[in-house]
């Protein structure tokens, strides 16, 4: 640390805490309040509140006199200098296991030297404007033409700039950010940047609220990587919370409690202890790649049907998002299908939380099982409109997807799968009105991902017969094993009288899934598996065996599976997998792989 | 003077992190390098400059180098650029 503490500053008026009074006292004056947020770093922190209020806005510039301006150049120099020299120290003291962060920084700090921008601020001052004005001004303009650029990636990074900015402009006005807080602190803020979270972090900060959101926001993406709790979006914060309270943070929820109960209190206590003991056992996996023993490597993936899934896949080190069931937003609403805006905006906050990891889409798998109004009754719905074909028919509800979908992508890691593919005609036909969204997206002069990545699911034994061609017009392919299974073995799903005969091990279901896998290898496609068979302890070597590359399990097993992984040979399970093939009944199969795990 | 066409290959386009590259690899060189698209030129030691370029995937970009060393700073730029930034495989 160098003697003197960079950004302890004496005279700030921005940071104001009681000394925590964590133990007992609650006062019956305060009551408990529970406000909702957005959550943007998983994880749960009880703490005080320590309120960082907001930046007061530019004091009135006037023009400067001839000879002020000498000075006015000099403190902007030291800003300059003293920014540059923070941002250094801060870049240093990152996490060298994330790479992400010190990325970030780096830029900031190349932004903060960038040599026009500071001819640019020197020439406006040299003009009579203060230095605070000339900073802003210059920025000011570069934000814009960033705001307008049609690429929204980049319109994002108007937020880099605001940052060096905000820095430079802190500085100047000699009121730095006070690092000094009180333990177990919980930043309330309008908003953070990424450099002040990571200070604080440096501190004793435990967690953050802020009302600013924007979940792709670097802040939040900062706050992921050094497993900093916060949640974002809440409207009034400062109504609602006062310096000294006594705060919860629930970042997996997105809920703030402010004076909690006795009761409240224990409750988050004990989910704190049980998320310790279960998090310190499988943690040590997060980061560990994902590979056999012998260093072949799997993709693993994970099923998110909402936001908190993907941060909490991300949590647990997922390498993206393999499965999105959109129905789940058509049931969760309760009022049909939602419109192309909903959707749209879903698509994107989903792309933009795991950003820059992939988020594959799939479209509304609707009919069997999952009925919806305007369905006519069918006496087998299983073997009727579902899937693929329900979007065929329904070519308003396929083109207000598709259309949601593409508008995503700008961030260029969605890819869109389409369920119940049957052969190359139904995908080919999707594929044709696909083309034609985009067209009139492109008339329309709406940016989206020109090579979005689209994939068929093999579900059907005929789309598994059909893998070589299916794999030629495919990015993707992905096999979801519960469909798969019950129209290879002719045994409904759901139906309790036929259970017996539903086994994704027998062998019949295997040897679909080798074809599969091998036609996708010879079009150098890659080829997946989601749904619970991947993650089925018995089943991940299986798989593994098989030449199966790519798994997508729901985030609580994603570190299971991964040590699962871990523990597997795949040249051992390739070997296996052989055998079992050669066997006759599921049973036989499964039987089989309990003696080879026992081993 | 060195004039070359280059084109934006990875799918991000020129994002913050390449343009940080590209212009730390630029900032090597004597040479003055321009980045001209569309007719607008800016200075490609300039981050700030590089990133509102809003260079897209499929931008094609004109560089000018003008100095003792343009050849190499061309050269190694065109190199980048072919490498996709050195982000993808």
């Amino acid at each position: 640390m160098p003697e003197e503490p960079p950004l302890l500053d004496s005279d700030s008026d921005k940071l104001s805490a009681i000394p925590p009074a964590w133990s007992g006292n609650v006062s019956t004056r305060r009551r408990e309040r529970q406000l909702t947020g957005i959550p943007s770093s998983p994880g749960i922190v009880t703490g005080t509140a320590v309120i960082i209020e907001r930046e007061r806005s530019l004091r009135k510039s006037r023009r400067l006199e001839a000879d002020e301006i000498p000075d006015e150049l000099h403190r902007f120099e030291k800003a300059l200098q003293k920014c540059s020299r923070e941002l250094m120290e801060i870049i240093e003291s990152a996490p060298k296991d994330s790479p992400a962060i010190g990325h970030i920084l780096e830029a900031q700090l190349m932004i903060l030297n960038d040599r026009s921008a500071i001819a640019g601020i020197r020439r406006n001052i040299e003009d009579g404007m203060s230095a605070e004005g000339a900073v802003s001004k210059v920025y000011d303009a570069q934000e814009n033409n960033l705001r307008m650029a049609r690429d929204e990636i980049l319109r994002e990074r108007a937020v880099d700039l605001e940052n060096v900015k905000q820095r430079l402009l802190a500085y100047l006005r000699n009121k730095r950010l006070k690092h000094e807080l009180p333990a177990n602190s919980i930043l309330i803020a309008p908003s953070l940047t990424p450099s002040q979270v990571m200070l604080f972090h440096e501190e004793s900060m435990l967690g953050f609220v802020t009302e600013m959101s924007g979940i792709a926001s670097h802040t939040s993406i900062m706050a992921r990587s050094i497993h900093v709790p916060s949640v974002i979006g809440i409207k009034h914060l400062f109504k609602n919370v006062h310096a000294g309270d006594k705060i919860i943070v629930d970042g997996f929820a997105g809920i703030l409690v402010v004076n909690p109960r006795p009761e409240t209190l224990l409750k988050y206590q004990r989910r704190i202890g049980d998320l310790e003991t279960k998090r310190k056992k499988l943690l040590k996996f997060a980061k560990l790649p994902t590979e056999t023993s012998d260093g072949a490597k799997i993709k693993l993936y994970a099923n998110a049907d909402s936001l908190e899934d993907v941060d909490a896949s991300l949590a647990y080190g997922a390498q993206g998002i393999g499965l999105v069931r959109t129905e789940t937003m058509v049931f969760r609403g309760g009022e049909g299908i939602p419109s192309e805006s909903e959707q749209r905006k879903w698509y994107t906050q989903l792309a933009e939380r795991a950003y820059p990891l992939p988020v594959t889409i799939r479209a509304f798998d609707l009919g069997g099982d999952k009925w919806i109004d305007g369905l006519a009754p069918e006496s087998n719905p299983a073997l009727g409109v579902r899937g693929l074909r329900y979007l065929l028919q329904q070519r308003k509800v396929f083109r207000d997807q598709i259309k949601a979908v593409l508008r995503a992508s700008t961030h260029r890691n969605v890819r869109f799968m389409l369920p119940m593919v049957t052969g190359l005609e139904d995908f080919q036909r999707a594929l044709g009105i696909i083309e034609k969204c985009k067209a009139s997206l492109r008339k329309s002069g709406i940016s989206f991902d020109q090579k979005m990545p689209i994939g068929a699911m093999i579900e059907t034994p005929s789309a598994a017969l059909l893998a070589d061609q299916l794999a030629g017009k495919a990015d993707f392919l992905s096999i979801g094993t519960n469909d798969l299974t019950q129209y290879t073995l002719a045994a409904d799903r759901i139906n309790v009288n036929v259970a017996s005969f539903f086994d994704s091990f027998n062998p019949a279901v295997l040897r679909l899934i080798k074809m599969v896998v091998e036609a996708g290898r010879k079009c150098d496609v890659p080829v997946g598996i989601c749904g619970e068979f991947a993650a089925h302890a018995a089943s991940t070597g299986v798989l593994i065996g098989l030449g199966v590359t790519d798994l997508s399990v729901a985030p609580e097993t994603l570190l299971e599976t991964k040590r699962r992984i871990r523990k597997t040979s795949a040249a051992h399970a390739r070997s296996i997998s052989q055998e079992l093939l050669q066997l006759s009944e599921g049973s036989e199969i499964r039987k089989r792989i309990r003696a080879i795990r026992k081993k | 003077m060195c004039e070359r066409e280059l084109t934006v290959q990875n799918r991000a386009g020129l994002h913050t992190r390449p343009a940080a590259h590209l212009v730390k690899l630029a900032s090597r060189f004597r040479s003055e390098i321009f980045l001209v698209k569309e007719g607008a030129a800016i200075n490609a030691k300039s981050i700030i400059g590089v990133m509102t370029l809003a260079a897209e995937q499929g931008a094609q970009l004109l560089l000018r180098a003008e100095g003792d060393d343009e050849r190499e700073a061309a050269d190694a730029i065109v190199e980048f650029f072919d490498a996709r930034f050195g982000e993808e495989s």
